[in-house]
């Protein structure tokens, strides 16, 4: 996984096949870093929260399959939060805080 | 972490929730001229249930031969009578003018011909859905985002709201805690609307965003302000219980029985023809979730403790009838769905309760209102399709407009608030979630809290279960306490959630315990029967001044 600031953090995990994006990451968050950034909200491929890049393609993450050896990073062009999360991955106007 | 919040700003309105009802409740607020501040602890539109709305929008739009009454009929039955009949009239009057909103700001209801396309949906004697594909939700959210974004209203994402602020029984304002940096935000304001409304998560089978945590009614509750009606949370039938991804899920479901599926238990009986041999699957979903609750109490579910869907064809149609795009999910979480039966357990969808509110959506603490799934008594003991994105629609607005007021009425007069509310209720804050050491994560204690609410007070209740899952609610509260302090990011988030979560279920429990009787939603199987004389009132939950928590009567209007 690539971060903001274009460090890359290696993550191994023992799973099934088949297991999505965002299951690998809410298994890495609950076992080994709960500081780990993502973002989801329904898990199920509607609210489009969870997007990222898995080896350079942009993917909703609840619903993409894990690539053995996947590069995971934050979406492009978008300000960067924490790790793969990032202001809303689809739209750009400028945030309070 | 911080000793009083450090940053503070001012707002007219406060907007918490940015699904369909607070989106259009800022929206309505802005075109009053005022200052509203749109929370959220998601993202704007990409937070909460109104995108999991699959397919109705159901309103009686104006026009010669329709009336309005059939609408209102229909309503107040499925309610059961515990609809409040000034609620449910607003909602079908207002409902044709808030869909000409939404086309005026380029909402892709279906067509036929030239005209809005409407269909008829269980429950409705005419045919009155609007629709837009399999994603009416997410097209009503789609379109207030860019209109929000159009009207230059002011966002906070990322931002939990962790205390609704009042002096004297009237809002002055919020704690807001940023997310990933954990930094407290005071916001100064009169007049709050809470939209953030949903609380599946309390079930381990639910088929709501994963966000849906309780937030509003446990702000509410803790401001002050009444709920009622928090015994009835709606489980639809067929949530899909494999695989694991889409635990919970009814629409493949729902799709299912609208093509003719059956429904049989271990032993492959059509047991429907026991409970309702008239209706069979096309029945009520309470009636359809008790026969369920019974085939399994008495031995005959399926092996994951559901039942088994099967449609009454050869292989291979299933895949016709459901989305496309929910049989991948299937089959890519190991699921065949043309395998000849599907596994499916209720699942909690909805919840009818909420904060008590009059026709204006003022809630019982001055400044405070209420719209959509936050809010409580248009629904009564069931929900009827089609109604949920409705109410936020129409509440939205209302709840918007009289925001407005209220901050119009205080902008000449008021003082700033004393900051020792914000402070208190900050320190409040603090002493609930993690002051201790244990290792103990946030989400281990949403899991377990699930765990508890399934096993005790799920869709068939009975006085010792709910009792004991009340005491492991509370032991989960002091857990809670006792983990420590979690880095702020998602970990900091899911223990506000938990937090709240675990008030909800009290204020869900406490009002499940008092009516002794089976009404719509609420099931207990120690009072199967429907008791008017004693319980055609709403269950009221408040907080007392003390903290106690009270529980009471009030008059269904």
């Amino acid at each position: 996984m690539r971060g903001q600031d274009g460090s890359v953090r290696d993550f191994s995990i023992d799973a099934a096949p088949g297991i999505t994006v965002l299951e690998a990451l809410i298994h890495v968050y609950r076992n080994e870093d709960a500081t780990l950034g993502f973002r989801y909200s329904c898990t199920v491929g509607r609210c489009y929260s969870c997007l990222m890049r898995m080896n350079g393609e942009t993917v909703v993450s609840c619903r993409e399959t894990l690539v053995d050896g996947a590069m995971l990073e934050p979406m492009l062009n978008r300000a960067a939060i924490r790790d793969l999360a990032t202001e809303d991955p689809l739209l750009k106007p400028s945030r309070e805080r | 972490m911080h000793l009083l919040p450090q940053e503070s700003r001012k707002a007219d309105v406060v907007v918490i929730g940015a699904g369909g009802a607070g989106q259009r409740a800022a929206l309505a607020a802005r075109s009053e001229g005022v200052d509203a501040l749109l929370v959220t602890k998601g993202l704007v539109g990409r937070s909460g249930n109104t995108p999991m709305g699959r397919f109705s929008f159901c309103v009686t739009q104006d026009r010669p031969g329709n009336t309005r009454s059939a609408h209102v009929r229909d309503t107040l039955d499925s309610g059961e009578g515990l609809s409040d009949e000034r609620l449910v009239a607003s909602f079908v009057a207002h409902a044709p003018q808030r869909v000409r909103d939404l086309l005026a700001w380029r909402m892709r209801f279906e067509k036929r011909g030239g005209q809005l396309h409407q269909v008829r949906v269980p429950g409705h004697s005419e045919a009155r859905a609007l629709h837009f594909k399999q994603e009416t939700g997410l097209e009503v959210t789609r379109t207030l985002r860019r209109e929000v974004t159009r009207a230059g209203i002011p966002l906070m994402e990322d931002a939990a709201v962790v205390a609704i602020v009042v002096e004297d029984n009237a809002v002055v304002g919020v704690i807001a805690v940023d997310v990933w940096s954990g930094i407290p935000v005071r916001i100064e304001a009169p007049a709050v609307v809470v939209a953030a409304g949903g609380a599946g998560c309390l079930y381990r089978h639910n088929s709501n965003a994963k966000d849906s945590t309780g937030d509003a009614y446990a702000l509410a509750y803790r401001a002050g302000a009444e709920l009622i009606d928090m015994e009835m949370t709606q489980f639809l039938p067929f949530g899909l219980v494999a695989p694991a991804s889409l635990r919970g899920c009814t629409d493949p479901g729902g799709a299912l029985i609208t093509a003719g599926a059956s429904l049989l238990n271990a032993c492959g009986e059509r047991f429907m023809e026991r409970y309702d041999a008239k209706r069979l699957e096309f029945s009520t979903r309470a009636i359809i979730t008790r026969a369920i609750a019974e085939e399994i109490r008495a031995g005959r579910g399926s092996p994951a403790g559901g039942v088994w869907l099967q449609l009454p064809k050869e292989r291979g149609v299933a895949s016709e009838v459901i989305e496309k795009s929910w049989c991948e999910y299937m089959r890519q979480g190991g699921v065949d769905p043309d395998s000849g039966r599907i596994e499916v357990a209720p699942s909690c969808h909805y919840m009818m309760g909420g904060i008590r509110v009059d026709a204006a959506a003022a809630g019982s603490v001055e400044g405070l209102f209420a719209a959509g799934e936050a809010m409580g008594g248009l629904h009564g003991a069931n929900r009827l399709a089609g109604h949920g994105l409705v109410e936020g629609q129409v509440f939205g607005t209302l709840a918007g407009l009289s925001a407005a007021q209220v901050a119009k009425a205080k902008q000449q007069h008021s003082p700033s608030p004393p900051r020792r509310r914000f402070v208190e209720q900050w320190d409040c804050f603090r002493e609930r979630i993690g002051v201790g050491a244990s290792p103990t994560q946030p989400w281990e204690i949403k899991e377990e809290l699930a765990s508890v609410m399934t096993e005790g007070a799920a869709y068939v209740r009975t006085d010792e279960g709910m009792r004991t899952a009340l005491e492991k609610v509370k032991d989960l509260e002091v857990e809670l306490r006792e983990m420590k302090l979690p880095a702020p990011g998602l970990a900091l988030q899911e223990a506000i959630e938990a937090r709240n979560l675990l008030t909800t279920a009290k204020v869900v429990i406490r009002a499940a315990l008092h009516r002794k009787e089976t009404r719509g939603a609420h099931m207990r199987s120690d009072y199967p029967g429907r008791d008017d004389a004693k319980f055609k009132v709403h269950i009221a939950v408040s907080r007392a001044r003390d903290g106690v928590m009270d529980v009471a009567e009030r008059p269904v209007l």
